[in-house]
């Protein structure tokens, strides 16, 4: 095995309690400092498979995180390596102020007070929001709240970040902020996402995933650009490539 | 929508606002708790009148308090009309074959009286600080962790849970539902509910992974940035001799 593969998933598959089969035998590779763009339809698996890589969900099949099994003694090792944001912020921001919430990672981790500051403030440089640092999370604006959720998670200096429909709901400014800020973190990444526009310029690889598989892996430019391979999965060129 | 927020007007500037809330809760609880014992009307209309100072000197609106406290009143205003014709004692009224005991009034003068008293000064307690500080300041003084978590989830997600009921029934209205008394409101209000409590659930089993993803396994610390002064200490020896006269008024008017 080489050092540099970051995520090694053999043959995963994942049924939800109520039967829905949402991973059908998944394998995949990923490497150090990649930039990987996940897409495919609504319903696909993409938000399952994020789960699943820091031991949330737990299905059929080994998850490697750079190199070491997910299991149930590892999971603090695996969650401070692998950051993941979810798609509704509300869920994500849970503590009564900004500070409070990006802060709680690094707590969690046992940083003491120096090194839990120094996180805070750089997380929220980041994002650009450090002047909302003593504000009440619940007062912020949509877009405001997406930043900030990702600033939880860049607090705790994760070399992995996985990220699901980071751009979802966003004005084109707000868009415009969290890829910039995405753009910035230079480890391995996964975004799970409806916008292939932002897959285009932020990913080097896009996996394709439909009905709980992988259907197609390969350089973003080239799968992007093929117009049958989208269509067939439900999905239309990027907007920039269509004429 | 109207929402429950106790520390709405913790932005202002008054004696209590600068106050160290763990000082301040402490202090304030003295006096809760010397009030609740208080044994008889002169000294609990004292109380009353302290409060009601209190609450003036920390500026918040009285209207505000009085529209928080509107079920508060509505409780007091039943024991009023119960108590003095379940308590026995002298009659001080009869109403048919109703009998209306002067102990009975007195008794619930007396409750009325404490528990205004009681609930006006959580106002300067608790409203005087943003919210989240006073509950860094219950941390600080080793409230139980799980009940200081509870309250500032319940804290933080009564406004998401809020919203998530006001987009249901605007949706529902937008179908035109209108409440009226039969079975089909019945049966709608009932599924309304039930959707609530059914993604309330879901929410809270995000949220949990979302925790969970950042390292969390039970307990939760918050930072503090507490410093103390002499000034809070003087505040603190004014609220607690006020309570200790209150206590001194109380027994030296005990009959
Ligand atoms: N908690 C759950 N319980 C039962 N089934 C679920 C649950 N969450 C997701 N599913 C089902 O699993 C399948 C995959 O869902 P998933 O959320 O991973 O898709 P997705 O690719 O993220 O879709 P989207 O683009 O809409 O976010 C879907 O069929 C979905 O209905
Ligand atoms: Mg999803």
């Amino acid at each position: 095995m080489s050092i540099k593969e970051m995520i090694a998933i053999d043959n995963l598959s994942y049924t939800y309690p109520d039967g829905t089969k949402a991973l059908d035998a998944v394998s995949l590779r990923i490497y150090k400092k990649e930039c990987v763009g996940i897409i495919g339809p609504n319903g696909a698996g993409k938000s399952t498979l994020l789960l699943h890589l820091n031991g949330i969900l737990k299905g059929q099949g080994v998850v490697k995180i750079s190199g070491e099994e997910v299991r149930d003694d590892n999971l603090c090792d695996i969650r401070r390596s692998v950051g993941i944001v979810f798609q509704d912020p509300e869920d994500q921001l849970f503590m009564p102020t900004v500070e409070d919430d990006v802060a709680f990672g690094p707590i969690n981790l046992g940083y003491d007070r120096k090194e839990i500051e120094s996180s805070v403030n750089g997380a929220l440089e980041d994002v650009d929001m450090i002047k909302a640092k003593k504000r009440i999370s619940h007062h912020l604006s949509f877009g405001e709240k997406k930043r900030i959720a990702l600033a939880t998670i860049l607090s705790m200096k994760p070399y992995i970040l996985a990220l699901d429909e980071p751009t979802s709901n966003l004005d084109p400014k707000g868009r415009c902020e969290i890829m910039q800020a995405l753009a910035k973190f230079d480890k391995t990444k996964i975004i799970a996402t409806h916008d292939l526009d932002m897959v285009f310029e932020l990913c080097s690889r896009t996996i394709i995933f439909d009905k709980g598989r992988l259907v197609a892996d390969g350089p973003a430019k080239e799968i992007l650009s093929d117009k049958a391979l989208l269509e067939k999965h439900n999905l239309l060129l990027p907007f920039c490539l269509q004429r | 929508m109207h929402l429950p927020e106790i520390d709405k007007y913790s932005n202002l500037n008054s004696f209590f606002h600068s106050w160290d809330p763990r000082v301040k809760i402490i202090s304030f609880s003295i006096l809760i708790i010397v009030i609740a014992l208080l044994p008889n009307i002169t000294p609990a209309a004292i109380a009353f009148l302290m409060a009601s100072v209190l609450l003036i000197l920390s500026k918040i609106p009285v209207i505000f308090v009085l529209k928080q406290l509107r079920w508060v009143f509505f409780i007091i205003f039943f024991f009023l009309i119960v108590m003095p014709f379940t308590v026995p004692g002298d009659a001080m009224l009869r109403l048919g074959l109703l009998t209306a005991s002067q102990k009975g009034f007195d008794l619930a003068v007396l409750i009325a009286l404490r528990a205004v008293s009681m609930v006006i000064i959580i106002f300067p307690m608790f409203g005087t600080s943003e919210f989240h500080r006073s509950l860094k300041a219950l941390q600080k003084l080793k409230v139980p962790n799980k009940i200081i978590q509870m309250i500032m989830f319940a804290y933080r997600y009564i406004f998401v849970f809020l919203e998530m009921l006001s987009r249901m029934l605007t949706a529902a209205r937008a179908r035109l539902f209108n409440r009226r008394t039969d079975m089909f409101t019945l049966r709608t209000i009932g599924n309304l509910t039930g959707m609530l409590f059914v993604r309330g659930y879901e929410k809270t089993e995000r949220i949990y992974q979302a925790m969970q993803s950042r390292g969390y396994t039970g307990s939760l610390s918050i930072q503090d940035e507490f410093r103390l002064t002499g000034k809070d200490f003087a505040k603190a020896f004014l609220i607690i001799g006020m309570s200790v006269l209150l206590n001194i008024t109380g027994i030296c008017l005990c009959p």
